[in-house]
């Protein structure tokens, strides 16, 4: 089963790669998404450093933050000050600030951030940015 | 290769996937010394669990098993499905485990969550611990319960009868955001 998740990575990230290539040279200015690539839907997604394009950063969508954006995990352009990252998600995504990120939480390479006090923090190319809404297990 | 183009070819890989994905259950898991947690979409198996922290030095297991109800107040629910920032949600495991195995003096402990779609009435998360003594283990159990509720990055979807979806919360015990476009 390893083997097999591994082979699927390996492919997913062929796509990747030909898609980030491939985007400049159509130039498209659209980013890539999940919407855009269809993926395989997995049930378990483990954070996967280091595979973006250059000058991007992952941002992952959970619960109702999903729901909103209609995508699970897209690519956004690198550098970004953590600062600008609501009112940019609030332009792509009309009220999300009010609507979802209000009662969010911020990670970044799975650590948590605090959105008042990390104000000058950049999300640099590369990072993995999770949106993370009240949670439900149990 | 057209945007166009592209598509389709992932689409056609994409198919492909869904089908060995069906079949085989994804686990991810995270174990040190006396701990073990772990993220399935396989049935969770009780024995497996209290296997895990089973011990010659313990006097009392304790096991919690959560299992999925039929309704939410008094509304029927079609079935629900758990999703999980799974990177993140095993290190949360990971500390809840550790702060909870020193608090109470613990040998054991072992967490296992279901993500995926869970059938209603089956567990969707275990939580087994071993104490010495069964104070410190009734204890551990509910603490461990108690913070795995209120930190660990999984979420869960009920389906109502009539279609429509909500994410629930467990902060502030109310219906969440409603999804109907999607139900």
């Amino acid at each position: 089963m390893i083997l097999k998740n591994l082979a699927r990575k390996s492919a997913y990230h062929f796509f990747f790669f030909f898609f980030g290539t491939g985007m400049r040279a159509g130039n498209s200015r659209r980013a890539l998404d999940s919407s855009s690539i269809a993926q395989t839907p997995r049930v378990l997604n483990m954070a996967e450093h280091n595979r973006t394009p250059t000058g991007t950063f992952k941002i992952l969508y959970f619960a109702y933050a999903s729901t909103h954006t209609k995508k699970s995990w897209e690519l956004l352009p690198a550098p970004m000050q953590l600062s600008e990252l609501f009112e940019a998600l609030d332009n792509r995504y009309p009220r999300m600030k009010d609507k979802v990120l209000g009662s969010c939480m911020v990670t970044v390479n799975l650590e948590y951030v605090d959105m008042d006090t990390d104000k000058e923090k950049e999300l640099k190319v590369g990072d993995e940015v999770g949106i993370i809404p009240p949670v439900s297990s149990g | 290769m057209s945007e166009q183009a592209s598509k389709e070819r992932e689409c056609e890989n994409d198919g492909e996937g869904e089908k060995e994905e069906k079949q085989l259950p994804q686990t991810e898991s995270l174990s040190r010394e006396n701990i073990h947690v772990e993220l399935t979409s396989a049935p969770l198996s009780i024995a497996q669990v209290m296997d895990r922290v089973r011990s010659p030095k313990a006097g009392a297991l304790v096991l919690f098993a959560g299992t999925t109800r039929d309704s939410f107040d008094d509304k029927p629910v079609a079935h629900l499905s758990y999703t999980a920032y799974t990177s993140r949600a095993l290190a949360t495991m990971m500390s809840v485990s550790e702060e909870v195995m020193q608090k109470q003096g613990l040998i054991a402990i072992c967490i296992v969550h279901r993500v995926g779609e869970v059938p209603i009435g089956e567990e969707s998360v275990l939580i087994a611990v071993a104490g010495k003594h069964r104070g410190e283990a009734w204890r551990g159990g509910e603490e461990a319960l108690e913070k795995v509720k209120e930190r660990v990055e999984v979420w869960k979807m009920e389906k109502f009868e009539d279609g429509g979806g909500v994410w629930r919360s467990n902060r502030d015990g109310r219906a969440g955001v409603r999804v109907d476009e999607d139900g």
